[in-house]
Formats: structure tokens, C-alpha cells, sequence
């Protein structure tokens, strides 16, 4: 038998290999004339949970409710004011007391008219939802006054009524429609019904949803302008990028950074780049040593080069930040961030409190990008003398110990919605203090004030004023270090317009055309 | 034989409370909790509770366990903590896509990697041999993660051949396909191949041959029947490996199946859901091993003997 054979046919093997690498890395880009589509395709990361507005507190299910159904008000995210959708006008008659008027004349996808009524059973069979019954829990009751007419009655006042109405939770169902379809034993959640610009097509789970343009949508300015949308759902990054490149999906949300400069650099694609209400941190566990001491946590403010942290967390896609609320977002008051980057400033402060010869703690956190952080930070830190260790763990572990104040410090972050109080509640009240959010533990009886009257008082002056100063507190008191506000990414083919962007994750696409 | 085949699907039910056991007793211990998961960070701790409430995760653990073991006896496998649909209903919407691709890629990979391994022993140390043992080790070290990737780059992004991902139409198919297929057609081929070499150099081999049996006759009826069982062995084997294989390729190539569907769930900490897929995961790769062993007694009377 033959046998010196084998130096063959390893270099036969390698060849094969480096050719298929030389394929892998040639070749053209480009999709190829999509002028004449009507019908959308958007590429998101995950499926969606369920498509009964009550039974979903999702990004993805979000997508597609937001479509099909509409809810009583909007946020117009050019002016970050809430305007009408179904709603033709609304006052407060008092603080408890708000009167609502609705639109006339729209109709649901089953031709039946929009009433109040169908509003108090919406809100009503809302405020019984696990999901999303805590948005409206400040709704004593709906008062039904005519067909458009109704007053909704609170149990205590709230500034927070009105972005809670416009949460895709707060979505307007058909009564009629609803109670018969679960009387006949099926679910909203299979055959979902509402008054939006599109209608329930077919959902693959795993795979895609479908939505097809309802004709007779009451608002003519905000109609759809093609003829469908179908989400296709791509969890890998990179596949998700390559069907974008081959023309696959017309939007690609969830751009992975990473991908981003070869999007920026194609000829037949866009990168829509916007403030994105994301925040980034390190935070402190202001109850323990020795970041009980606030000297401490000053220091740490003057030794970090965010900089540094920003290009090694997202290739530079955001900006630094000395604030400790996002400034795309809505309750944003600006205030003096006081720190910048100064080691000297750092290590007299760590001596004043006593660190002259620094001192080592253990940092909590999960996910990559924030450990990218952390590594820039641990460098940063070893030059005022501090040693920091790095613990990474999966997120969910993270949350649990984060919640229950095992850590020292921990870098985290935050996306703010359309409520304010969201934000300020959660993460610097003593009333959510660990799993509730607030993961510093700090605990200031004048915070919790000024965020108690912010989300009740009816005059918008005094609320900035009160967001105002529970910030400067924040920064004086230096319970983290903020680091940075992340950019947004949308990227899509460079032809296509009318796409409707978000701060916070609310993406519209009725406007998508060629 | 049926009595055989009776007590193989009775030690399913050991096999699935062991299975049921260890699964939900782990992801009760592991950490996070499914409400806040599923409400997010900016919901308040009352909501979070109420919650927790209506999806009984506030009863002992054994209670939970017990309460599901109840359902799962009258063939309920309890409802998604995610999307509030009936487990079973989610798992079988997207079973048939993960059966299709590992059915289609174990085809694949049993069409390639028996003419191979065959080719390969008669031709021992030949240049067909070598190629196919250098191909046959970088199939089994290739991650495919990574070979579903290159294939994306190669044939989709570059020469667009084939669509990137989905499941629809034929076309789809391909890559998935040879992604999943791959290690385990690397892995059928060392087999046959050293099995073939074993039962070739034997005795009754070399009679046959001595008789003057054509040489196809002889591999084909007197070698390769002998030769297959424990490249049955290992089909079955790869099987699993094929499930399991599954939850990444689905991932790369968005295939709508259980794989992807399991991994998430296992993010959002849906127990339900989660213990459902590894149920499933468990009946089918029992089945399958149920079915091989049944293949041996086809291939070897001497097996079939004993079944009685």
C-alpha cells in the first residue's frame, strides 16, 4: 500500500481551507434595486411574547401592538410632549379628576365604532393585568359620560396618568369584539384587534410576525405608507447584519457597535444615529466600606477617564456623562456635573478620607461591554493606588446580589422611559432601595421628598425645580460615577425613508416607503 | 419483542422525573427571579410581588415541583411565564422545525459518511483516505457556530446563493443543513471506517474472497452488515448531539425551532417553558435510542434472538 500520501493531502485540506477564508473575506456587497417593495421587513433580535396588549411589558411585543392597537395619547418624540391619538382633548378638572374627550368617527378593524366604553373596559381589564396593571393603579375608576365622553377619577394625584395612557399597555380594546371572542374560548392574544394603522396578519413563532395596512385608519396624516410590515426575528448579530446587507430586511434594529462602521461605510445602507435614554454607570454601596465614606466616592468621580471607559464600551457610540439622568430623556434637568478627570484631585480627597495608601473592593457586573468598562477603570483606579477586582457573573445572578447589597460596587445601567418618575423613584428613593432598582442603598429623606411632590404637583415648574435638586444632591452626595449616555443605532437600507425613531425603544414604521 | 419495546417506553417515566427533577431543582437555585425578569427594571417592587403571587413562585419549591409533576401527569405541561400560551402549544408550533433540520442533517450526514468511511477502508492509506480523515478531524473540531457563519459569508453575503436565515423554502434548508450536519458526518465516517477495517481484515472475509465473491459483494454483503452496528451505535448517539447541536445553528441561521426557543426561555427564567423543551428533548432522543436498538436487531439476528 501507498502511504507517503498523507503531505499531500494535509496541504490539499489546507488549501481548501484558505480558499474558503479568501471567499469568506472578497466578494461584493449591495441588495440590488428594492425601489418597488410595499411591504417592509424590519430585523429584530427577539420574538415576541404575546400580542394581547394586557398579557406583555416587552420591547419586541411592543413592535407589533403598537401597530395593530392605539392608545389614548402619544408621545411626539420631536417635542417630547404628549399629544392625542384616540383622544381628541383632556383637562384636569382637579387633581383626581381628568375629563376626556375621543376622536370621532374611528373604527375598528372590524368596522365598530370607538366609544367610552370601550375605553373603561380596556383600563378596567388593564388595571387587573400582572403586567400591566401597575401603570394604572393610580385609576380609581372611568366614568363614561357619552359615546365620546368620559372622566377618569384617580385614587390619589398623579403626574404619571398621562405617559402611563400612552404605554402600549394602556392600549384601547374593542369591548364588544373582546368579550365575545373569550366568551368563545379563544384569546386576544390569537387573534388580536385594535384601531391602528395596520392589521394582525399572521404570527410564526420563532420565526416572524405579519401586519397588513387597515385602509380605513383615522388619522390620514399618520396612515401607513406601505402596504404591510413582516418583523423577522434574527437573534445572531451577525446574521442579522448580513441580511441587511443582502437587501434580506429593509430595517435592522439592534445594531450590534461592532458592525456599525461597516454599515456607516456601505454605499447602499444608513445608519440612523440618535440620543438613546440608555445611561451607564459604576455605583457604589453607599452602606458599605468604604464607600460609606462620600470623600471616597468623590475621589473615584476625579479618577476615571470616561473617555477611555466610552471607546472601550461601545467603539465610542455615545457620550460621557457627569449627570445622573439622561439627558434625551423626559424630567432631564442640566446641572454642574462638577468632576472631571483629575488623579491628583483623587488622591488628596482618598487622603483626607483617610486612603492615603488606597485600598482594594470588589466590583460587580455582567455582560461584556461592561466588563470592557471595568477593565479601562481597574487601570484607572491602580493609579491612585486603589486595587479593584472584577467579578463577572450572568445577569440574572447580578440583579439578585446586586438587589440584596452583597456588592461594594457594581457598574450597571439604566434606560429611562416616558415617565420620569420611573427613574427617579426606582433608583434614588430609600423606598426602592436594592432589588426595587435603588442598587446604592442610599437612603436621603430630602430625595425621597422632592421625588414625592415631583410625581404630584401640578405646576411643571415646581416639578423641574424639585428634579433639579434632587440631581445636584446626587452629584454633591456622588453616590456613582456616571459614565456614559449610549447612541441609539437603527441601520437600513439607504433608500428607504420615513422611518420613525425612538429614545426609548418605541420605534414606529407606518412611515417606511421607497 | 413488543414486550420489549413496552418496557423500553416504561423506563421513559424514570427517565423523565429524573430528567424533570434535576432540571426544575436547578433553575429554582439558580438566581433571578422570572417576575422582575419579565416586568423589567423600571417596575415597581408591589407589581413585582403581584406578580410573583399570580405565578405561584411564592409556594415551596417541592410544592411547585410536585403541582407541576401533577399537571404533567394529565398532560398538562403548564403555561409560559412569558407569553401566558399553554407550553405544550409553544413547544409543538416549533418541534416539527427542529425534528425537520436534524432529520434532514442526520440524513446528510449518514448519505455522506457511510460511502465515505467504506471508501476510506477498502482504500486504506489511499489519497481518498487521507482527504477524507483530514476532512473527518475538522468536522469534528469545527464549532457550528462557526462553520454556519462561514457558510452565511460565503454563500449568502458574497455569492447570495442561499438566503441568510428563516425557514422558508427549499433553499433555506441548505445551509442549516450542512452546519448541523457536519460533526456528526465527521464523527459517522471515523466510525464506519475503523469498523469496516476491523471486520475486513477478519477471517471469513478472506474465505468469501477466496471463493471467489466479486469484491462489491463482499463489502456490501459479507463486511458492511457486520461493520454497522456500531455505526448504528453511534447515529443514535449523534442524534443527541444533533438536538443539542440544534439550539446554536438555529440561532445562527434564525431557524423558527425549540433550540432558540429553549434559550430563551432559559434567559427569562420561564421554567415552564424550559422544563417543557428538555421533557420534549428527553422523549425524543429516548425514542430515538429506542429505535436504534430496535435497527440492531434488523442488522444482527443474533440480537434479534434475544428480544424474545
Amino acid at each position: 500500500m501507498k502511504r507517503p500520501t498523507l503531505k499531500k493531502t494535509v496541504s490539499l485540506a489546507l488549501a481548501c481551507v484558505l480558499s474558503l477564508s479568501l471567499l469568506a473575506g472578497c466578494g461584493s456587497s449591495g441588495s440590488g434595486d428594492n425601489s418597488d417593495k410595499t411591504v417592509m421587513t424590519i430585523g429584530i433580535s427577539a420574538d415576541l411574547s404575546s400580542l394581547d396588549p394586557h398579557l406583555q411589558n416587552d420591547t419586541a411585543s411592543g413592535y407589533a401592538t403598537r401597530h395593530i392597537y392605539s392608545t389614548l395619547v402619544l408621545l411626539d418624540e420631536t417635542t417630547n410632549e404628549f399629544v392625542g391619538d384616540l383622544a381628541e382633548s383632556w383637562e384636569a378638572v382637579d387633581d383626581v379628576t381628568y375629563n376626556f374627550k375621543l376622536k370621532e368617527g374611528v373604527t375598528f378593524h372590524n368596522g365598530d365604532t370607538l366609544t367610552s366604553e370601550d375605553v373603561k373596559f380596556s383600563l378596567e381589564r388593564q388595571k387587573e393585568s400582572a403586567k400591566v396593571g401597575h401603570l394604572v393603579s393610580m385609576i380609581e375608576s372611568v366614568e363614561v359620560v357619552d359615546d365620546l365622553n368620559f372622566v377618569i377619577h384617580l385614587n390619589s394625584p398623579s403626574n404619571a396618568l398621562i405617559s402611563s395612557l400612552a404605554h402600549m399597555g394602556s392600549a384601547i380594546l374593542d369591548k364588544t369584539y373582546t368579550e365575545e371572542l373569550e366568551a368563545s374560548g379563544k384569546t386576544l392574544a390569537d387573534a388580536p384587534m385594535g384601531t391602528g394603522q395596520y392589521t394582525f396578519k399572521e404570527w410564526v413563532p420563532g420565526a416572524s410576525f405579519e401586519l397588513t395596512k387597515y385602509d380605513n385608519y383615522f388619522d390620514p396624516e399618520r396612515a401607513a405608507q406601505n402596504d404591510g410590515l413582516i418583523f423577522k426575528i434574527i437573534p445572531e448579530e451577525t446574521s442579522r447584519t448580513i441580511a441587511l446587507e443582502n437587501g434580506e430586511i429593509d430595517v435592522m434594529l439592534n445594531v450590534p457597535a461592532n458592525d456599525a462602521d461597516r454599515i456607516r461605510e456601505s454605499e447602499s445602507l444608513a445608519l440612523d444615529e440618535f440620543g438613546s435614554t440608555r445611561s451607564e454607570f459604576l455605583l457604589f454601596n453607599v452602606t458599605k466600606a468604604p464607600f460609606d465614606n462620600v470623600k471616597v466616592r468623590q475621589a473615584m468621580n476625579y479618577a476615571i477617564n470616561k473617555d477611555d471607559v466610552l471607546t472601550a464600551m461601545v467603539n465610542g457610540a455615545g457620550k460621557t456623562t457627569n449627570e445622573y439622568f439622561n439627558s434625551a430623556a423626559i424630567g432631564y434637568e442640566e446641572v454642574d456635573g462638577i468632576y472631571t478627570y483629575d488623579p491628583a484631585k483623587a488622591k488628596e480627597l482618598l487622603a483626607e478620607a483617610g486612603y492615603g495608601d488606597g485600598f482594594t473592593f470588589t466590583c460587580y457586573l455582567a455582560g461584556d461591554a461592561r466588563n470592557r468598562a471595568a477593565t479601562v477603570i481597574q487601570a484607572n483606579l491602580q493609579e491612585i493606588g486603589v486595587t479593584m477586582n472584577i467579578e463577572m457573573m450572568e445577569s440574572a445572578t447580578f440583579y439578585e446580589r446586586t438587589g440584596k447589597g452583597e456588592h461594594q460596587a457594581a457598574i450597571s445601567g439604566w434606560i429611562a422611559n416616558a415617565e420620569p418618575d420611573n427613574t427617579y423613584r426606582p433608583l434614588f428613593t430609600s423606598y426602592s432601595v436594592g432589588d426595587g432598582g435603588n442598587r446604592s442603598f442610599y437612603s436621603n429623606p430630602e430625595v425621597d421628598a422632592l421625588v414625592d411632590d415631583a410625581a404630584v404637583n401640578p405646576d411643571p415648574a415646581a416639578v423641574s425645580a424639585d428634579h433639579k435638586q434632587i440631581l445636584e444632591i446626587l452629584v454633591n452626595d456622588a453616590i456613582w460615577v456616571p459614565l456614559n449616555e449610549w447612541t441609539g443605532m437603527v441601520a437600513r437600507q439607504a433608500n428607504l425613508q420615513g422611518i420613525g425613531l425612538s429614545a426609548i425603544g418605541m420605534e414606529r414604521f407606518e412611515g417606511l416607503h421607497y | 419483542m413488543y414486550k420489549y419495546v413496552l418496557k423500553r417506553l416504561l423506563m421513559l417515566i424514570p427517565v423523565i422525573i429524573g430528567v424533570s427533577f434535576l432540571v426544575f431543582f436547578i433553575m429554582s437555585l439558580s438566581p433571578g427571579d422570572p417576575a422582575r425578569t419579565i416586568l423589567g427594571e423600571t417596575a415597581p417592587i408591589e407589581a413585582v410581588e403581584a406578580l410573583r403571587e399570580e405565578l405561584g413562585l411564592n409556594d415551596p419549591v417541592l410544592k411547585r415541583y410536585v403541582d407541576y409533576m401533577g399537571g404533567l401527569l394529565h398532560g398538562d405541561m403548564g403555561t409560559s411565564y412569558k407569553s401566558n400560551r399553554p407550553v405544550f402549544d409553544e413547544i409543538m408550533g416549533r418541534f416539527p422545525a427542529t425534528l425537520k433540520l436534524s432529520l434532514w442533517g442526520m440524513l446528510f450526514a449518514v448519505a455522506l459518511s457511510i460511502p465515505i468511511g467504506i471508501i476510506s477502508a477498502t482504500k486504506q492509506y489511499s489519497l481518498v483516505d487521507g482527504v477524507s480523515m483530514v476532512g473527518a478531524l475538522l468536522g469534528v473540531a469545527t464549532p457550528n457556530f462557526w462553520l454556519g457563519l462561514i457558510l452565511i459569508i460565503v454563500f449568502s453575503l458574497n455569492l447570495k446563493w442561499f438566503p441568510s436565515g428563516g425557514m422558508d423554502g427549499w433553499k433555506t434548508y441548505i445551509m442549516p443543513v450542512i452546519t448541523l450536519g457536519t460533526g456528526c458526518m465527521a464523527s459517522i465516517t471515523r466510525t464506519t471506517r475503523s469498523s469496516m477495517l476491523e471486520v475486513i481484515r477478519q477471517d471469513y472475509i478472506r474465505t468469501a474472497r477466496a471463493k471467489g465473491v466479486k469484491q462489491r459483494v463482499v463489502i456490501t454483503r459479507h463486511a458492511l452488515r457486520n461493520a454497522l452496528i456500531p455505526v448504528i451505535t453511534v447515529i443514535g448517539l449523534q442524534f443527541g448531539y444533533l438536538l443539542g447541536g440544534a439550539v446554536l445553528t438555529e440561532t445562527v441561521f434564525s431557524w423558527p425551532g425549540v433550540g432558540t426557543y429553549l434559550v430563551n426561555s432559559i434567559k427569562a427564567k420561564d421554567t415552564p417553558s424550559v422544563m417543557g423543551c428538555v421533557i420534549v428533548f428527553s422523549i425524543a432522543f429516548s425514542i430515538v435510542n429506542l429505535l436504534v436498538d430496535l435497527l440492531y436487531a434488523f442488522v444482527d439476528p443474533r440480537i434479534k434472538s434475544k428480544y424474545k
